[in-house]
């Protein structure tokens, strides 16, 4: 799966907007995922085949996002 | 009517001009931190295709030096360095590309900005693609910066308390401007 790390830097209006852009995920979800980086530190924000999942880190870390992918 | 607005599916954003030349100049700080297009090394004609395959494989990219790039260019393990090497070996040249290429081209829509009527102000009206380009741009420069001023979540900008070093209060305003264009750009992009 795809993790993506709080960090202190970048806005929480533009994390939201990453997870609906990268995901197509609805406000509400992107809302909930960047809420639960930043209470708790961290979240999944994707799962799928290892090739998709290193995509997806690759996408994020293009957007300026702390994220790394863990094997479940 | 605020400095960034939405028209249609474009995002309009009007800078000062000095303000525009200065996040130009970031811009291209970053940009130079990210390192040039590294050209192809010119290979010999008749280098053996195997020789060569070996030879980039075993010259993996290494980890970023410092902190910033350390920051831009992050690892996609944890606590497995082979997999993220393997990870880095794969995506390090593209995400470099795709973080300077989007550097350049808020440069290059600084540069060709229109000006307003007195020559004070500029406006570029992104269309979607460049608006993601803008913001992907705005996050690097304010990692980059964030990272030097040592940003963390404690973080208040309470600048006047902060400090009476005319330069660091001037890279933390600078900051703050950044978070605010951030802001007010993500709030009227499409997704």
């Amino acid at each position: 799966m795809t993790i993506v790390w709080n960090d202190p830097i970048n806005l929480m209006s533009y994390v939201t907007w990453v997870f609906q852009k990268l995901f197509g995920y609805s406000k509400e979800k992107a809302t909930k995922l960047m809420l639960d980086v930043h209470n708790k530190g961290r979240a999944a924000v994707s799962t799928g085949s290892r090739e998709q999942m290193e995509h997806d880190v690759s996408r994020l870390h293009a957007a300026g996002l702390w994220a790394t992918l863990q094997r479940d | 009517m605020g400095p960034v607005r939405r028209r249609g599916d474009h995002v309009r954003v009007t800078l000062d001009r000095t303000e525009a030349d200065l996040l130009a100049s970031l811009v291209g700080q970053v940009r130079a931190l990210l390192g040039e297009g590294t050209p192809a090394d010119p290979q010999p004609r008749d280098a053996d295709p195997i020789d060569l395959l070996e030879a980039s494989l075993g010259n993996p990219p290494s980890r970023p030096e410092g902190p910033i790039l350390e920051r831009l260019l992050p690892d996609g393990y944890r606590d497995d360095p082979e997999a993220a090497g393997e990870f880095r070996r794969l995506t390090d040249a593209d995400l470099r590309a795709t973080k300077r290429e989007a550097l350049d081209q808020v440069r290059r829509d600084i540069e060709a900005a229109e000006s307003s009527p007195r020559g004070r102000r500029i406006i570029v009206d992104l269309d979607e693609p460049r608006t993601t380009q803008w913001l992907h741009a705005l996050a690097d420069v304010r990692l980059a910066l964030g990272v030097r001023l040592g940003v963390s979540e404690d973080t208040r900008f309470a600048l006047d308390d902060l400090t009476e070093d005319p330069a660091l209060a001037a890279e933390l305003a600078l900051y703050d401007w950044l978070t605010w264009l951030q802001d007010a750009v993500v709030r009227q992009a499409p997704v």
